[in-house]
C-alpha cells in the first residue's frame, strides 16, 4: 500500500479543543501541588481530596495525550517538523514525571512507615528515580540543537532556580524567628519544575 | 535587528516550515527571526546567508550607518 493510500485509509480528524484540555491539566496540576503543600505544611492528611484531584489530573492528562495523538496521526494533519516532534513528547513526559514524583512522595509519606522489604525500598527510592528521569529530560531540552529554544529554556531555568532559591531563603529567614515550620526540601523540585514550566510558556509566547 | 528574511523567503516561495527545515531550527525560531524578536547567533546567521546565497550584511541590518 502506498503512502497516499495509507493516508486515505486513516480517519480524517477535525481540529479539537486540545488547548482547553491543556489548560485543565495545568490548573489541576497547580491545585494538586497546592493541596499537597498544605498537607505537608499542616501535617494533616486529606487523602480523599488528594486522591480525587490526583485522579482528575491523571485522567485529563491522559485524555490530552490521546487527543493530541489522534490529531497528529490524522490524514489531514500536516507533517510534524523534527523540533516540534521533540516538543510533542518531551513536554508531556516532563509534566507526567513531576506528577508521578508528587504521587510517589505522598505514597512514601503515608505508606512506607508501615511497610517492610522490597516494597518499602521501592517506594522510598521511586521519587529519586522520577526526579532523575525528569532531570535527564531537562538536560536534553537545555542542550537542544535549536539555539532559540535552547536560549528560552536556559532563561526559564535561571528564572525558576532564582525564584526557588529566593523563596526558600525568605521562608528560612521567617522560620528562624517564628513558629513557621521549616520548608521540607522535597518541595524544591516540584516548585522548580512548576515555575520553570510557567517561565518557559511565558517566554515562548513573548518571542513568537 | 532588522532583516529581510520574510522578503527573501517570499521570493523563493518557501513556507516557514521549509525554511526551518533548511536551517535545522524550529518554525517557532523562523517566526521570531522574521518578526525581529530574536537575533541569531553568528553560526545561524551564516547558515541563513548560505541558504539564501547572499552575504550576511545583505540580509541583516543593525541600523548603524557606515
Amino acid at each position: 500500500m502506498s503512502a497516499s493510500q495509507n493516508d486515505m485509509a486513516r480517519e480524517r480528524h477535525p481540529v479539537r479543543a486540545s488547548g482547553m484540555l491543556a489548560i485543565a491539566v495545568l490548573f489541576l496540576t497547580i491545585g494538586l501541588f497546592v493541596v499537597f503543600a498544605f498537607e505537608l505544611a499542616s501535617g494533616e492528611a486529606s487523602l480523599p481530596t488528594l486522591a480525587g484531584l490526583g485522579a482528575a489530573t491523571l485522567i485529563s492528562f491522559l485524555v490530552w495525550v490521546r487527543e493530541n495523538h489522534i490529531a497528529n496521526t490524522a490524514a489531514n494533519a500536516p507533517a510534524t517538523p523534527r523540533h516540534e516532534l521533540k516538543a510533542a513528547w518531551v513536554i508531556p513526559l516532563q509534566a507526567g514525571l513531576v506528577m508521578a514524583y508528587v504521587a510517589a512522595v505522598i505514597v512514601s509519606i503515608h505508606q512506607v512507615p508501615e511497610m517492610s522489604g522490597f516494597w518499602k525500598g521501592f517506594l522510598q527510592s521511586a521519587p529519586i528515580g522520577l526526579f532523575a528521569g525528569w532531570s535527564v529530560v531537562w538536560v536534553y531540552i537545555v542542550v537542544e540543537s535549536d539555539e532559540m529554544i535552547r536560549s528560552l529554556m536556559i532563561t526559564a531555568t535561571a528564572i525558576a532556580a532564582g525564584a526557588v532559591v529566593a523563596a526558600a531563603t525568605v521562608w528560612g529567614l521567617i522560620a528562624l524567628h517564628t513558629p513557621l515550620i521549616e520548608l521540607p526540601l522535597i518541595y524544591l523540585f516540584p516548585a522548580f519544575a512548576m515555575i520553570y514550566g510557567f517561565a518557559a510558556a511565558f517566554l515562548t509566547r513573548r518571542y513568537t | 535587528m532588522k532583516n529581510r528574511l520574510k522578503e527573501l523567503r517570499a521570493e523563493l516561495g518557501w513556507s516557514q516550515a521549509h525554511l526551518a527545515e533548511q536551517l535545522d531550527v524550529s518554525r517557532q525560531t523562523v517566526i521570531s527571526l522574521e518578526n525581529g524578536k530574536y537575533d541569531p547567533s553568528l553560526p545561524l546567521a551564516f547558515r541563513i546567508a548560505r541558504v539564501f546565497g547572499q552575504p550576511i550584511e545583505a540580509i541583516f541590518d543593525d541600523g548603524i550607518e557606515g
